[in-house]
């Protein structure tokens, strides 16, 4: 193995590692992956940038969580053993509500993270802590961010998304927006975020989203672009003319994801 | 999105039929009330159908709980999406099914109706030239 040229190596363990996308057995592939990183050094590191392309930090007893996942001791653990970790992180996902003012150690860590694409962000149906924005704002700037999940969330900043300069993919899990405008917004303003992906599950984050301006004016988000409207879960009311007026918006829309569901419980069966 | 909007897709899309590429219908619903949304489903797809469109790839995912036996609007969506001229874009048809009953004997009789649902049911899509079909069978995820 050792007479293969470094690049074809690298070839073999990219292709191999494509299996991570595979939205129901991700963890097949990383079995792979761990086993190669065993072999030698050149597959190691070949193989790290692949198995750590993913993070979920979870809390102890989390239910239903994907592969990858590490608690928050184990995360800070790892970052400080292998600070070289950082670099390979492309998709991170974090619970805000289980990150506490005294967590000091796992904050300092999530700030080191700078080239992440993907961020998924549970809150819990809570605002941001305070504490908490320094490490959303940084997050959000980080230029490699395109893809934006949040989810769960009450009295969210619109504001803090200024600073996502190459975001293109947003998804919006029950989230309620605040459009309070900090008063220490630097000018000049960057460009409006471009969409090309959208999803909601409520009509309540579209219209806001929508109609919200910077303070110079411009929408805060250029929904012309889009190519995918998504509409995830159920929600009652408003719901249609909130979709029908962001889809009046894209120029070339070319993908629609509609789920819907009957509102009404599951009904009681009785076998005799 | 609630499955009374569902009754306006056509309407929704109006404006986009043009530019349109890929619709995705996933519905989760229970009971009786599937089957009524399925034929919403069918009546809105035959009212894009009517207009110009240049849908490529169409997938309809359908999740039931116990209301699973195969009905009318599966010859009626067979029939809509084969019909002359309705679709002249679409390349591929995905339907997806997954229901979840609760007990294991119903689990296998339901399990074997579907098994013969493409070609019976589906003939048209199924025997299409034009129109590549892929259909997944049940996930049984009943407790």
């Amino acid at each position: 193995m050792l007479d293969i040229p470094y690049d074809v190596l690298e070839i073999i363990i990219d292709a191999l590692a494509s299996g991570l996308d595979d939205v129901y057995e991700p963890w097949r592939c990383l079995v792979d992956l761990k086993a190669c990183a065993l072999t030698n050094h050149a597959l190691a590191t070949l193989s790290r940038k692949h198995i750590f392309s993913t993070i979920h930090l979870v809390i102890p007893d989390a239910y239903g969580v994907e592969y990858n996942t590490l608690l928050h001791s184990q995360f800070i653990g790892l970052i400080s053993d292998s600070p070289d970790i950082l670099g390979f992180i492309r998709k991170f996902s974090f619970r805000a509500d289980a990150i506490g003012v005294d967590d000091v150690a796992l904050i300092e860590a999530i700030l080191k993270l700078n080239k992440v694409r993907s961020l998924d962000v549970i809150f819990g149906y809570i605002r941001p802590p305070p504490y908490l924005q320094p490490v959303i704002d940084h997050l959000l700037q980080i230029s490699t961010l395109t893809h934006l999940l949040l989810r769960q969330t009450i009295g969210f900043s619109a504001s803090s998304l200024l600073s996502c300069l190459n975001l293109s993919h947003l998804t919006l899990d029950d989230v309620i927006f605040s459009h309070e405008w900090g008063e220490d917004i630097l000018l000049p303003l960057p460009k409006p975020i471009v969409l090309r992906e959208f999803c909601s599950n409520a009509g309540r984050e579209i219209l806001p989203l929508i109609r919200a301006r910077r303070p110079d004016g411009h929408h805060l988000i250029d929904f012309r672009a889009l190519r995918c409207i998504g509409s995830l879960q159920s929600s009652p009311h408003l719901h249609f003319e909130a979709f029908e007026r962001l889809i009046g918006v894209p120029r070339q829309l070319e993908e629609f994801y509609l789920q819907c569901t009957s509102k009404r419980e599951p009904p009681t069966f009785t076998f005799t | 999105m609630d499955s009374r909007s569902l009754g306006y897709l056509a309407e929704l899309l109006d404006n986009s039929l043009t530019t349109l590429k890929s619709l995705r219908i996933e519905t989760l619903n229970h009971g009786s009330e599937g089957g009524l949304c399925v034929n919403k489903l069918v009546n809105q797809l035959g009212l894009i159908s009517a207009k110009a469109n240049k849908i490529e790839y169409l997938e309809l995912d359908f999740e039931f709980t116990a209301d699973c036996e195969p009905g009318s609007w599966w010859y009626r969506l067979d029939n809509m999406l084969c019909k002359p001229d309705g679709w002249p874009a679409l390349k591929r048809v995905s339907i997806g099914l997954s229901y979840s009953l609760r007990t294991p004997s119903l689990r296998t009789l339901e399990s074997d109706s579907w098994k013969h649902l493409p070609d019976e049911a589906l003939a048209g899509i199924s025997s299409s030239n034009v129109i590549d079909l892929k259909y997944y069978l049940p996930s049984l995820t009943g407790p």
